[in-house]
């Protein structure tokens, strides 16, 4: 509870007439108090009327876990802790304690009582609003009770792995691994799958002479789609991921990426295995199939840390190449500034891209983007935007380079990144690259 | 967590950096000391030909030559304003006059030559008014222009016109009133005599007076005008006693400032027969030579001081009633601001710069910015550079990225634009012609930018005419 600033300016009114009262031989001075008295009895009449903070509780219902980027709903619900007792007449309104994983309304009105707050899930970790500001006004409004409600409020804020439980991307692998039948997948690929009579119309390189010779008929090899492919999911963690990229820091855009392609994988009856660092390698989970495999790699991404420091691509894909004794696709989710680092980055690229198959992801820089293509008005505008347009250069030709070197590169959006993604993986599987 | 955003409130609010304060601290101290030593300079029209500091040292010095058991007494001051001098103890205010109209309200000047003396010391009429009333006081008639101060040379060009006098007494316009002149003999050495019955008997006039061109007031008073011829030189006054018109104020009027000034006084008996003078018409009290424009000493006297000792009782009074009633109200009010201000509505308010010091790309552009802008005449080749790589962005939007780079990018992109809208393709070509180096380089900054606002006026065309532009990863 505190006074309002209609109590403060009637009592600024009340010292300036008991100035005048005072100060004006004319008038009585014995009643230079009496509107500063009337002002008190007025509060403290206004103070009994109106509904107290006591007289109010708080109920509170939401979801304990939330998806990076999505919104959180809490339900909050004031009641009257008396029979037949009311709520205050005033507007109520709230305010949260601020916690950096969620963001929300600065204040709130809680309109009749009710009102379901969507909160934002800014980064991952678990994250607790431990306080609630009430605030309403007493029936005159000279007093306004601002009680603080601890309220505890905690959710996990998890990894986006929304396209994976919609269950787009199991259809979307079905479709393209096996397409509607499952049979269809017969024939295509390297693995060796059965032998079977030849019939008029096979391709005549499928005959198995051997078998044929042995067997006194024409026996064809069947063949299927190879799968118990490795896929290393290495994801840059350094400085240059906290950047935020339509409200979400460009990691957590990665790692949803990285999870659906993750699931796919799985689906498609690989390996997958994450490789995080930042200055130095973090953490290494070898390449494992099936769902459980998933399941520990979601939370292993989730538990990655928001880094600040500067990312060391030397030793990290130095110590990556150490550890893999099998070829594999390796998904590289990171970034770069300057051009020295991105040398750095290529030399060590081409290095693992002689053993195994690489994807370097990137996500397109909006602000560069921003710079370049808005219209500029002074010359320090046009210093900027030329500033930008060679950042952007440089940043093209290192692409450029990597695709020479035979590393698909994708350089998207974050809504294009799992689609993009997903279809070049798709696109390797289908040209048994790995 | 909530722990860890209290640890980015921003705690040091409100707060004066010490270095800062410390600054500050010693600037208000320098320009403190600025002021006193600039106040305390003496003014350069009273060190000057024209100034009467030297008479004030030199009467002094021989009073107290005179008078021994008076050594400590300061019968002869030099007043500047400060330090404050009471009324009281004053019995004579020399005052030497530098403007010789001193009935105008504004510094006109009928003749372009009178401009030379628009720096000199001006009082005006009220001044002089308001000095006469409050002391007694010998009004010295000005004599020389500004170019004789400005110069240090003395030439009858430099003194002020006899028609430019008005003298301050009563009728000074009317036929028959006194003028003043300029004595025919360029150097005149004589005694004075006394003609008027208000000089004191005791007065020593046998001295030889040296003046050049000699100022005096010619062809007597007239009866009915207020002034009386009390002291004269060879038939002409020399020293008046005069009443102010309006007041009935008396004052003394000696007609020639070179008897003290810094330039005559040392001529004959110049400063000794005014020393003398000086002594008869004062009293007991000290004898000012007058150098302030205002008359600082009557506004000081004007206010009756209280000298009833202080005591903290007097303070306490503004507590005791009535004035309680005033400072319950206002503790009232202090006291239930104060509550309003210490209970918060909401969290406080977390650093939002903490996420902004991170290193991006933003810092690498500003750095580049600085460095480009730091480079003199860059602007055309910048702007050169804008545009091509202007050019550069929109081929990738249209042709994606298997276009050719360069010019031959560029031609190839005209090309396609042409096939579109051949009109919009010569367009283009004809702007991309036309904003070569000297186009840019002419004009200025608003040229240059009114050719690049032209230049994305046509990219905006251009963008328009083949669509929303495509996601092609260039």
């Amino acid at each position: 509870m505190r006074p309002s600033r209609l109590l403060l300016w009637l009592l600024f009114a009340a010292l300036a007439l008991s100035l005048v009262a005072v100060i004006v031989p004319a008038l009585p001075v014995d009643w230079a108090l009496l509107p500063l008295a009337v002002v008190l009895i007025a509060t403290i009449f206004d103070w009994v009327i109106s509904v107290g903070p006591r007289s109010i509780e708080v109920n509170i219902s939401h979801l304990r876990e939330v998806f990076v980027g999505e919104h959180l709903e809490i339900d909050f619900k004031l009641n009257s802790k008396r029979k037949n007792g009311s709520l205050p007449r005033s507007e109520i309104k709230g305010r949260l304690a601020h916690v950096d994983g969620f963001e929300t309304r600065e204040e709130f009105s809680f309109g009749k009582g009710n009102i379901t707050l969507p909160v934002l899930a800014k980064q991952r970790g678990r994250w607790t609003i431990d306080r609630l500001w009430l605030y309403w006004k007493s029936r005159l409004g000279l007093i306004e009770f601002i009680p603080v409600r601890k309220i505890d409020l905690a959710a996990a804020v998890v990894p986006n792995i929304r396209p994976i439980t919609s269950g787009q991307i199991d259809f979307d692998m079905r479709t393209a691994i096996f397409g509607e039948k499952q049979t269809s997948q017969r024939g295509e690929g390297s693995e060796f799958h059965q032998l079977n009579d030849y019939v008029q119309g096979m391709d005549p390189r499928s005959i198995d002479w051997k078998h044929s010779a042995r067997q006194n008929r024409l026996v064809a090899k069947e063949m299927r789609a190879e799968r118990n492919h490795q896929i290393i999911l290495a994801m840059d963690n350094g400085h240059l991921m906290r950047e935020e990229i339509n409200g979400l820091a460009r990691i957590d855009h990665k790692i949803n990426a990285a999870l659906a392609l993750a699931w796919a994988g799985v689906q498609g009856g690989d390996q997958v295995g994450l490789f995080a660092f930042d200055a130095r390698p973090r953490q290494y989970t070898p390449a494992q199939p099936g769902r459980v495999a998933f399941a520990r790699l979601r939370s292993q991404m989730a538990e990655l840390q928001y880094s600040s420091i500067e990312t060391n691509h030397t030793l990290a894909l130095a110590t990556l190449h150490e550890r893999l004794n099998r070829r594999s696709l390796i998904v590289v989710f990171s970034d770069f500034v300057d051009p020295l680092s991105a040398e750095l980055l290529l030399e060590h690229l081409a290095v693992l891209n002689r053993h195994h198959v690489l994807v370097f992801v990137s996500l397109h820089d909006p602000l560069l983007q921003n710079l370049v293509n808005q219209r500029v008005e002074t010359m320090d505008g046009v210093a900027r935007s030329v500033s930008a347009s060679n950042l952007l250069a440089e940043r093209r030709l290192v692409f450029e380079k990597m695709s020479s070197m035979g590393i698909d590169v994708i350089e998207t959006t974050p809504v294009e990144m799992t689609p993009n993604l997903l279809n070049t993986y798709l696109a390797i599987k289908a040209k048994e690259l790995i | 967590m909530s722990e860890t955003a209290a640890t980015n409130v921003q705690s040091d609010n409100g707060q004066v950096n010490p270095v800062q304060g410390l600054m500050v601290l010693l600037g208000v101290l320098g320009l403190g000391v600025l002021i006193w030593y600039f106040a305390n300079q003496p003014a350069a029209l009273d060190r000057s030909v024209l100034g009467t500091r030297g008479f004030a040292h030199y009467a002094n010095d021989r009073y107290v030559a005179e008078n021994p058991d008076k050594k400590s007494a300061q019968k002869f001051q030099f007043f500047e304003g400060l330090p404050l001098t009471k009324k009281d103890e004053i019995s004579l205010r020399i005052l030497p006059l530098y403007d010789p109209d001193i009935f105008s309200f504004s510094r006109r000047t009928q003749n372009a030559k009178d401009d030379l003396s628009s720096e000199i010391r001006s009082i005006g009429r009220r001044g002089l008014r308001r000095k006469i009333q409050n002391i007694p006081t010998l009004v010295v008639l000005p004599k020389w222009r500004y170019g004789s101060l400005r110069q240090e040379r003395f030439h009858p060009e430099f003194l002020i016109d006899p028609a430019d006098h008005r003298l301050p007494f009563r009728d000074s316009s009317k036929l028959g009133a006194p003028e003043v002149r300029h004595g025919a003999d360029v150097f005149l050495t004589e005694q004075p005599k006394i003609t008027g019955e208000n000089v004191p008997p005791s007065l020593n006039i046998s001295r030889d007076l040296a003046l050049y061109a000699p100022q005096t007031i010619s062809g007597g008073f007239p009866s009915f005008d207020s002034c009386s011829s009390e002291i004269e030189l060879k038939g002409e006054t020399l020293l008046a006693r005069c009443e102010w018109a309006s007041t009935a104020t008396q004052f003394w009027l000696l007609t020639d400032p070179d008897l003290l000034n810094n330039h005559g006084a040392w001529h004959g008996d110049n400063a000794a027969f005014v020393y003398d003078l000086a002594l008869a018409l004062a009293g007991e009290g000290k004898i000012i030579v007058d150098a302030t424009p205002i008359d600082i000493i009557a506004r000081n006297n004007n206010a009756e001081r209280d000298n009833r000792n202080r005591s903290f009782s007097d303070l306490f009074r503004f507590f005791e009633y009535p004035f309680s009633y005033f400072w319950i109200a206002l503790a009232c009010l202090v006291m239930f601001t104060l509550w309003h201000a210490q209970r918060r509505y909401g969290a406080a308010e977390v650093d939002k710069d903490s996420e902004s010091r991170l290193p991006n790309k933003a810092t690498v552009i500003d750095a580049n910015v600085t460095i480009l802008r730091a480079t003199p005449g860059t602007d055309v080749p910048l702007a050169q550079q804008h545009i091509r790589q202007r050019m550069d962005g929109l081929g990738a939007e249209i042709l994606g990225s298997s276009r050719k780079r360069g010019a031959e990018g560029e031609a190839q992109l005209l090309a396609s634009i042409s096939r579109k809208n051949k009109a919009l393709g010569d367009k283009m070509q004809k702007t991309l012609s036309a904003l070569d180096t000297q186009q840019l380089a002419t004009g200025g900054s608003s040229g240059l930018f009114k050719n690049l606002n032209q230049f994305e006026k046509l990219i905006d065309e251009v963008r328009h005419e083949f669509g929303r532009s495509s996601n092609a990863r260039s």
